[in-house]
């Protein structure tokens, strides 16, 4: 990997990057730790298969926007390297995600049930590696989409029913597609779980998505044919090539939303309203987090109207609530705020400031559902409430203030 | 001086298409998700051995028109070819034998610009003895002086336009495609700058480029390819 792209080679961006998903390990280990406290072997095995859920749920969004577009896209054309050299640079870039994701199921399990474990582990490589598989194919569909080569069904239905139609350009509806075939793949994993009980048969499902994932990969690009004819670089760029037009900046006009109007962040003081709008409006325009906070919400509303116990409960807003506020960092990347204009426009306060307000914004929901859990089910009381909310403005002044702290260190060393 | 003009050298790792062919673009329209089309159906035939000046206003679709032949974005209908290649389905293939000079720079920053040339050319598979003393004269060609020697990051924006022109000719292509290659460059470099390009195309080279700079376009470019006139 290192000789591919040697501009990563930087001893401070490897560490920082190894650091990164030690902290997201650790903290899915606490929160798994949490959710899991009390709770006997049939609920550890039951927690395991809600956690696969939960997870297909977040690959099913955030897939394609963790693979695409390959942030060194246009070093990699310098070198241009050959299919295989671009399947193990993508495949190195997503197995850490997948390893990460599969703390909890290990922490829930914990050391006496070494077979829930492997059911958990196996589930989430099978879905990583299902995922990785259908996400880095996605541009040629996408493609085949856009010249009407396939999609005549849903063109067709739409035509005589428009009601049916999604409020996306036709091209990007294999984009939903692939959403439901995770978040299924998920669902019908933890519900075969389930079925089985216990005992090696659970792994039996987990290994047959495997199984089945692992052909669908070599017969996509896996055959020495296929590598010889280069099947994997055209899935590659193609690929990267549809989501960086996706995220055009420049000429891309296509957007299913509109952005967050300046007046509308009247309640960020004028210092540094005009940082947090286009703080939020980029943001926005990155991640689709309102649907993530959404999905997130649903769960927490989910756990607790299942009276899931305190471990589930607690973590489902611990879950939350970080997610929400961490996703704040995408503002230290250049993409989002270029380095000099970060280090131009204001200093450390104002911009920790600016990204505690774009944090905040999403205390209102969150407070609103767990009002509405506090007056609708006995698991939730108003002081919680209060104290949760409490939590998330802590969250929220904390994630803000050490992104910034991080984003300023590195533009100071690297623009001073 | 070593030639700076494309060849296919004996050790090349990756195989490169007969450098005598065009490259023909067929009836491409691109649009992006949800907006309107910025090509429509585009077909022209760029010849080995000359150069072509993209103009058009802002918007219209120069750099656009150049991702789409640097396989950085696919057509939303028609085709590229080069020789017997599809350029979208075979860009590994198609890139072998093409320089990139990319509006917005990504060099990687922790090496200096001699191991950026090296680099390329040994992950390109072109390295051979001679690659040595090439780039240096590709460095002396593009005026980049005693700085070579440091980490591409400390760059000013010219030193890094430079840096990107040998780059793009470090593993020998057929085809330059420059989006904006002369930006930020000083008079000097710029004139040193249209020399090699003139050169390569000289010696066979196909070149694509846009400039705002319709004075150089008119010493480089055999033909122009306005963008704005559809």
């Amino acid at each position: 990997m290192s000789a591919l792209l040697p501009g990563d080679q930087s001893r401070a961006a490897t560490l920082f990057r190894i650091g990164a998903f030690a902290v997201l390990a650790l903290t899915l280990g606490l929160l798994a730790a949490t959710a899991a406290s009390g709770l006997d072997g049939e609920g550890r095995g039951r927690l395991v298969r809600y956690v696969g859920i939960l997870i297909a749920g977040g690959l099913s969004v955030a897939a394609p926007h963790l693979l695409f577009p390959d942030p060194a896209m246009r070093r990699l054309q310098l070198s241009n390297p050959n299919s295989g050299r671009l399947l193990r640079r993508q495949l190195g870039r997503w197995a850490p995600v997948v390893a990460v994701l599969a703390v909890p199921a290990v922490v829930i399990a914990g050391a006496a049930r070494p077979l829930l474990a492997a059911e958990g582990v196996l589930s989430i490589a099978a879905l990583g590696l299902f995922a990785w598989v259908r996400t880095a194919t996605l541009g040629l569909r996408v493609r085949a989409w856009e010249r009407g080569e396939k999609g005549r069904f849903y063109r067709g239905l739409t035509a005589r029913f428009p009601a049916f139609k999604f409020q996306v350009p036709d091209e990007l509806v294999p984009s939903f597609g692939l959403t439901a075939e995770i978040f299924l793949a998920g669902g019908a994993l933890s519900i075969a779980g389930r079925a089985v009980g216990d005992g090696p048969g659970t792994l039996v499902a987990p290994a047959i998505l495997l199984a089945v994932t692992l052909a669908l990969a070599l017969r996509s690009f896996g055959s020495a044919q296929d590598r010889q004819r280069g099947a994997f670089d055209q899935a590659f760029w193609t690929s990267n090539g549809v989501w960086a037009d996706a995220f055009q900046p420049s000429e891309g006009t296509g957007e299913g939303r509109e952005p967050i109007a300046y007046d509308a962040v009247y309640w960020a003081p004028r210092a540094i309203r005009a940082r947090v709008w286009a703080g939020l409006v980029s943001l926005d325009r990155r991640l689709p987090l309102g649907r993530l906070v959404a999905l997130g919400l649903g769960l927490v509303a989910a756990v607790h109207a299942a009276d899931a116990g305190a471990g589930p409960e607690v973590a489902s807003l611990a879950l939350v609530v970080l997610g929400v506020n961490g996703a704040v960092a995408l503002t230290a990347t250049d993409a989002l705020v270029p380095g000099p204009l970060a280090l131009r426009v204001g200093g450390a306060w104002g911009w920790a400031a600016a990204r505690f307000l774009m944090n905040v914004r999403w205390l209102p929901p969150l407070a609103g559902v767990l009002a509405l859990l506090a007056w609708l089910t006995d698991g939730l009381g108003w002081a919680e409430v209060w104290q949760w909310a409490l939590i998330d403005l802590a969250v929220a002044a904390l994630s803000a203030g050490l992104v910034t702290l991080a984003s300023h260190a590195r533009l100071r060393r690297l623009h001073a | 001086m070593p030639s700076l003009v494309p060849s296919v050298p004996d050790a090349d790792r990756q195989p490169k298409v007969d450098a005598s062919q065009p490259l023909a673009v067929d009836a491409v329209t691109k649009r992006y998700p949800g907006g309107p089309s910025v090509l429509r159906e585009l077909s022209h035939t760029f010849a080995p051995g000359t150069a072509t000046g993209l103009v058009g206003p802002n918007g219209s679709g120069k750099s656009t028109l150049l991702r789409v032949l640097s396989a950085l974005s696919p057509p939303t209908s028609g085709t590229v070819r080069y020789g017997g290649l599809d350029v979208h389905r075979q860009p590994h293939a198609y890139l072998a034998s093409v320089g990139v000079v990319h509006d917005r720079p990504d060099l990687p920053g922790f090496l200096t610009a001699v191991e950026t040339l090296a680099w390329i050319a040994r992950e390109r598979g072109v390295w051979d003895a001679g690659s040595a003393e090439r780039h240096a004269a590709l460095l002396d060609a593009v005026q980049l002086d005693e700085r070579r020697h440091q980490l591409t990051r400390t760059y000013s924006a010219g030193m890094t336009r430079k840096t990107q022109l040998a780059a793009a000719l470090a593993a020998r292509p057929a085809v330059l495609l420059l989006d904006e290659p002369f930006r930020a460059l000083d008079t000097a470099a710029t004139e040193a700058a249209l020399g090699l390009l003139v050169a390569f195309r000289d010696g066979g080279g196909l070149v694509v480029l846009s400039s705002h700079r319709a004075d150089l376009l008119d010493r480089l470019c055999d033909a122009r390819l306005d963008l704005g006139a559809g």
